[in-house]
């Protein structure tokens, strides 16, 4: 009886225990991918950077304006005023793929 | 033998006289892609037909997909009816592309032909599920669609050309958007330079040299520079205008040009209604030598030669 009752316990604190464990990794994962955006990126080494990620805005040099931004998992979010950017993105090497259906853009890293 | 051959190709050099002043070809990362002025013309047989049947003739001899696809205002390709409202029934926009997407029958070598019956247009479409032409009945628009440029407030409309306007039109005619708003025209040296000043004012040096290539950063040194010697303001700004000029204006900054040279505009994306079609019609257009969509810029970007 007394074992019986040791075991739902133990299950009961797997319930809860199990995904807090899951949504924890998930933050920290989601916290590194974004720490790997940070930086000055560019099309080329030779070119005027396209834009600076900071922590929670995306500022473009070449329009002297920040806009913010979010990520969730793979997918990153930019807010331009009156409309959103939506794709994905992904690291490859050193470069930062961002996607959407319409097109892939690559870009190299300037500075961390 | 020439004789034969004449005879047997005659309706095309027919058409394609009538027609080659209409006729534009551009070879586009997609693959080539032609654009004609539509007019109908009297093949020499007596029948009337449009230039469509001659341009699929051509961009099947020449291993192109065969068939006429209309830019469907939708950011695809296709053989819509609904495009042939966009736009004035005897000025459509024809395209022949060699897409991979491209539909998925492809048997028939004339998707639209037009037929003027009577006083009324028609235009007449290949039903591929009954497998028969069916007529469209186009009324054009009694009168032009309007399509108007908007310039953001602030915005010097003066840089922008007759040229870039036309272009422009056409952009938005063969996109079927009837407005867009500019929000930033070409920057002159004098601007760029006071807007560096600035940033190097209050966001520090170091901070504004990890954004630039080299132009920029030799332009940033004279604001270093004169900054240490303690020159005034107009004299650092000064000093960094002959420094853009020297280095050569669009390599410090691709909004910085000579507007007589090269017209730079950039479009607020949300002031599109259909924004495929428009990114489509740029990436198509001859006249736009350089196009940067978002997230490279948050703005749509168009260069244009002068």
């Amino acid at each position: 009886m007394k074992a019986n009752i040791l075991k739902a316990g133990a299950y009961i604190l797997l319930i809860f225990i199990l995904p807090m464990c899951k949504s924890n990794k998930t933050k920290v994962g989601q916290e590194n991918e974004k720490v790997k955006l940070l930086g000055v990126w560019s099309q080329s080494k030779s070119e005027n950077a396209s834009f600076r990620i900071d922590t929670d805005s995306i500022y473009y040099p070449e329009y002297f304006k920040s806009y913010k931004y979010s990520i969730s998992k793979d997918s990153i979010f930019i807010e331009y005023g009156e409309w959103r950017y939506k794709g994905t993105f992904y690291f490859r090497n050193d470069s930062l793929v961002l996607k959407n259906q319409k097109k892939t853009n690559k870009y190299v890293r300037i500075l961390e | 033998m020439r004789t034969k051959l004449l005879k047997k190709y005659r309706k095309h050099f027919t058409l394609f006289l009538i027609l080659s002043l209409n006729l534009c070809i551009n070879f586009t990362p997609k693959g080539i892609s032609i654009g004609m002025k539509q007019t109908y013309a009297q093949a020499a047989e007596g029948t009337w037909q449009t230039g469509i049947s001659w341009l699929d003739d051509l961009l099947f001899r020449f291993n192109y997909t065969p068939g006429t696809y209309f830019n469907n205002g939708n950011g695809d390709w296709g053989y819509c009816i609904d495009c042939a409202y966009h736009v004035n029934l005897n000025e459509t926009i024809i395209y022949g592309t060699n897409m991979s997407n491209s539909p998925v029958d492809l048997s028939m070598s004339d998707l639209w032909h037009s037929i003027p019956t009577s006083s009324q247009p028609e235009w007449n479409y290949w039903d591929y599920t009954s497998g028969v032409w069916s007529g469209v009945v186009v009324t054009p628009s009694p009168t032009p669609i309007s399509r108007t440029i908007n310039y953001a407030s602030g915005i010097n409309s003066a840089t922008v050309s007759s040229t870039t306007v036309s272009i422009l039109q056409e952009i938005m005619q063969c996109a079927g958007i009837t407005s867009l708003t500019i929000t930033s025209t070409t920057r002159d040296p004098e601007s760029q330079a006071s807007a560096m000043y600035d940033n190097c004012e209050n966001l520090g040096v170091e901070n504004q040299y990890n954004l630039y290539a080299n132009a920029g950063d030799q332009v940033i040194e004279v604001y270093f520079e004169g900054s240490i010697n303690h020159l005034t303001r107009d004299q650092i700004i000064a000093n960094m205008v002959s420094k853009i000029y020297e280095v050569g204006p669009t390599n410090v900054s691709k909004h910085c040009a000579d507007p007589t040279v090269l017209n730079v505009i950039d479009i607020s994306p949300s002031s599109i209604s259909n924004q495929g079609a428009f990114e489509n019609c740029v990436n198509s257009n001859y006249g736009v030598s350089r196009f940067i969509s978002p997230p490279d810029d948050p703005v749509y970007h168009l260069e244009i030669p002068q």
